[in-house]
């Protein structure tokens, strides 16, 4: 899965943040949910580690994205079961979204004319995302 | 007035299987009951079922298929599961193709398709384990990655249909230990396997559904071809989680049928059994019990309903509301049962006499709906988990056309539904319910009606006390979601499941008055009248707390005489009273009636 946000949004938190500033928030969230102190985290250990089930996760997905005020993949937690991991899917994901390039993935009609127009201006996570999107 | 279209096919059923108190019929209480006595399989209902052809209505119409909407699936398996759940039960596990449908690939489908049409071959769901029930990521069957396919290991247990199936939807750990990616999903043909790679356990003694297959399977080695693999690998958790919303929504369906007939059977006792020189429905308590029965299913017949047409409208939003379904039905109905046992007196506790002793029955079997397909713990907990998103999202939720829209198709029975679309199922809602964040614009709607000429003046007085009852009663969960003390539920908390309880209740408030309010020129002369609104509201505040009945006396005695007409003309105990199998007697009675008005 690449890292991407699902719909548009116009007004994402989060662009910017340093890895290590979504990793301490990511961490805080964590140990609020699991009733644990932040400093137990170890960011590269698997979450189910901690006690944090399926349905928990999802959930947390869902807390992220009232964070940043983005829509994620549900299961982002499951295919991303570390703070570090889910992390540097979000700093990713939000690097590649400047306003205009957030897009829903199975709606390949979706895609603003304008945005093809400037394929060049785009980077490279812009690219392979679009990709992502129109090779299904 | 007409059927509406989606109920045609089961009312045709209805009159192929016939009524179920003529012994003659297959279907029949009486056979029901002795295959329950005798702990046999119903294969005579299962062989009927096939013959009417039943089974082309889990394959989509784009296969072939007779499926057109989840509304009309409900009403068929409805059906069935007032004359004998354990048949309904044992029948529908092919609704395990759902995980087909709603993730194989196009030869899986096809392949599910030619199953379903034209064998007899049925299908279990092998998920649960001895040692692992709900918790699915502990289990233990295992298949590992072999040159032709896959290897499994491992046993499924307790299984309905485990030995009595062709197909198996097998959920096994192809990953790390609690891995939400570890399981994997496998549509398995017994033909493909070798007889002595795979063990039936015996069947297990039960409690209700004593009829069924309940048995288990172990694999040793056995060696499964590639083409098995539903989804992709890891992909087992998520997809069970996704084909969960569409059963466990059906499931509503299978508690209605059992009601129905506790109900109907009820007050057959009550119109009949004369004592104190009248009869059991003279005496007002009764009469007032047996009313409020009927109040509770209408209630579930609008969540049923709302749901199943739901699922083709805001299928995004299923994981709150195949909760709410699954959880607040089964749970209303087994108890609407319980208390209507207090009606029938000595002949509930008896397995013969009074129709064959069938309301024992269906309170034993009824009792299982709660329970599988994840229990009624397992849905509150999965929806207590999202109640401070739903809050957040409904605080946030301005108007809305597009979701105006969505509620105008799903509530008005007379639009036709759009196809459903599985890949739109999602593990999580992000806080949307259509139902709820469209709450307040229905109260609008409400104060906007003309008293007097819409609706009898007192009535829509008693519907916005209620209704604005409601509403507080939403703002107050809301608060106390949102404060401090919410935000600081552990999510295991017990207050959450008390929580996600009193949300149910709501939205089955909520449902009920939009249902109404969608309908009120379509349907009939009761239901518009709104009498029975006021009756369902006053009884969904009082599970929030106990409430003084403030509503006029005739309510409930029309209730009561609603209740009886339907029962005297052999409709479905519903908002849309749809025609059931005619008894002979009433066949020669309908005649009689033409003749005279000729
Ligand atoms: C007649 C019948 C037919 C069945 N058919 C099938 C079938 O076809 N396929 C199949 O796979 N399984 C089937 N089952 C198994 C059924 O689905 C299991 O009962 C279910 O998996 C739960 O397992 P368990 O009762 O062993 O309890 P466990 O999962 O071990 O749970 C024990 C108790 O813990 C509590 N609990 C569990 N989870 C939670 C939670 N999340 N939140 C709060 N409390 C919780 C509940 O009170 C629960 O009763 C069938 C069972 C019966 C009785």
């Amino acid at each position: 899965m690449t890292a991407q946000i699902l719909a548009k949004q116009t007004d994402p938190h989060g662009v910017g943040l340093a890895q290590h500033e979504i990793e301490s928030r990511l961490t805080d969230m964590l140990a609020e949910t699991l009733r644990i102190a932040p400093a137990e985290i170890d960011v590269s250990r698997p979450l189910p580690h901690y006690g944090l089930d399926s349905i928990d996760a999802v959930t947390l997905a869902g807390d992220l994205e009232d964070w940043l005020n983005v829509e994620l993949p549900s299961t982002l937690l499951w295919d991303y079961p570390t703070v570090e991991g889910i992390a540097s899917y979000l700093g990713e994901a939000l690097r590649a979204q400047p306003a205009q390039t957030a897009h829903a993935p199975q709606d390949s009609q979706g895609i603003d004319d304008d945005l093809l127009d400037h394929l060049d201006d785009l980077e490279p996570g812009q690219i392979d995302a679009l990709l992502d999107e129109l090779i299904p | 007035m007409q059927t509406l279209k989606q109920y045609r096919a089961a009312e045709a059923l209805e009159r192929q299987l016939g009524d179920p108190l003529n012994d003659a019929n297959t279907l029949s209480f009486k056979n029901a009951m002795s295959w329950d006595e005798a702990e046999a399989f119903p294969q005579p209902a299962v062989d009927l079922l096939y013959r009417l052809g039943v089974n082309h209505h889990y394959v989509p119409a784009s296969y072939g298929g007779r499926f057109t909407s989840y509304e009309e699936f409900q009403s068929l398996a409805r059906s069935v599961a007032r004359r004998d759940l354990a048949t309904a039960v044992t029948f529908s596990t092919l609704v395990w193709s759902t995980l087909v449908w709603v993730g194989g690939d196009e030869q899986q489908k096809r392949r599910m398709a030619k199953t379903l049409r034209w064998t007899k071959e049925a299908l279990c769901l092998a998920y649960s384990e001895e040692h692992h029930g709900a918790d699915l990521i502990a289990n233990e069957c295992r298949a590992e990655k072999t040159a032709q396919g896959w290897r499994l290991n491992g046993e499924k247990w307790p299984i309905n249909r485990a030995t009595r199936s062709g197909g198996m939807a097998v959920l096994a750990k192809t990953g790390r230990e609690r891995d939400s990616r570890s399981l994997s999903l496998f549509m398995v043909d017994k033909l493909d396997l070798d007889p002595a790679a795979y063990t039936n356990l015996p069947r297990v003694k039960t409690y209700g559904l004593r009829g069924c297959d309940i048995s288990g399977v172990r694999f040793d080695n056995c060696q499964i071809p590639e083409r098995s693999l539903i989804g992709d690998v890891g992909q087992g958790l998520e997809l069970a989680l996704r084909a969960f919303q569409v059963t466990r929504t059906l499931c509503a369906g299978l508690s209605l049928g059992v009601a129905d007939t506790a109900l109907r059977s009820t007050l057959d006792f009550a119109l009949n059994r004369k004592l104190y020189g009248g009869t059991v429905f003279d005496i007002p308590n009764a009469r007032r019990m047996l009313g409020e029965a009927f109040i509770d299913i209408l209630i579930c017949d609008c969540m049923a309903t709302a749901a199943v047409r739901g699922l083709h409208v805001s299928t995004e939003q299923f994981s709150v509301w195949s909760a709410v379904a699954k959880y607040f039905v089964p749970a209303t109905l087994e108890r609407t049962v319980q208390e209507l046992s207090v009606v029938l007196g000595a002949r509930h506790f008896m397995r013969e006499r009074h129709q064959h002793g069938i309301f024992q029955k269906m309170l034993r079997d009824g009792a299982v709906v709660g329970l599988f397909d994840g229990s009624s713990q397992v849905n509150l907990h999965a929806l207590g988990l999202q109640l401070r998103h739903t809050t957040k999202a409904r605080r946030n939720a301005g108007p809305d056309t597009a979701r105006d829209e969505r509620l105008a198709t799903i509530f008005d029975l007379g639009r036709v539904l759009p196809s459903f679309d599985g890949r739109r199922l999602d593990l999580f809602s992000r806080g949307r319910d259509d139902v709820m964040q469209g709450f307040a614009s229905a109260l609008e709607h409400l104060h906007g009606l003309d008293s007097g000429t819409e609706v009898d003046g007192v009535v829509l007085g008693h519907l916005l006390r209620l209704t604005d009852e409601a509403m507080q009663a939403l703002l107050a969960l809301d608060a106390l979601l949102d404060g401090p003390q919410g935000r600081a539920l552990n999510p295991q908390s017990s207050q959450l499941f008390t929580y996600a309880k009193q949300y149910c209740v709501l939205h089955g408030a909520a449902t009920c008055l939009h249902m109404w309010l969608y309908n009120r020129a379509r349907l009939d002369g009761y239901f518009a009248a709104g009498e029975w609104l006021a009756l369902a509201l006053q009884r969904l505040l009082g599970q929030l707390r106990p409430q003084p009945d403030t509503l006029p006396n005739a309510y409930h005695e029309h209730a009561a005489e609603r209740l009886k007409h339907l029962h005297d003309h052999q409709k479905l105990f519903s908002i849309v009273p749809l025609q059931l199998a005619p008894s002979h007697s009433n066949e020669e009675e309908k005649h009689h009636d033409r003749a005279n008005t000729r």
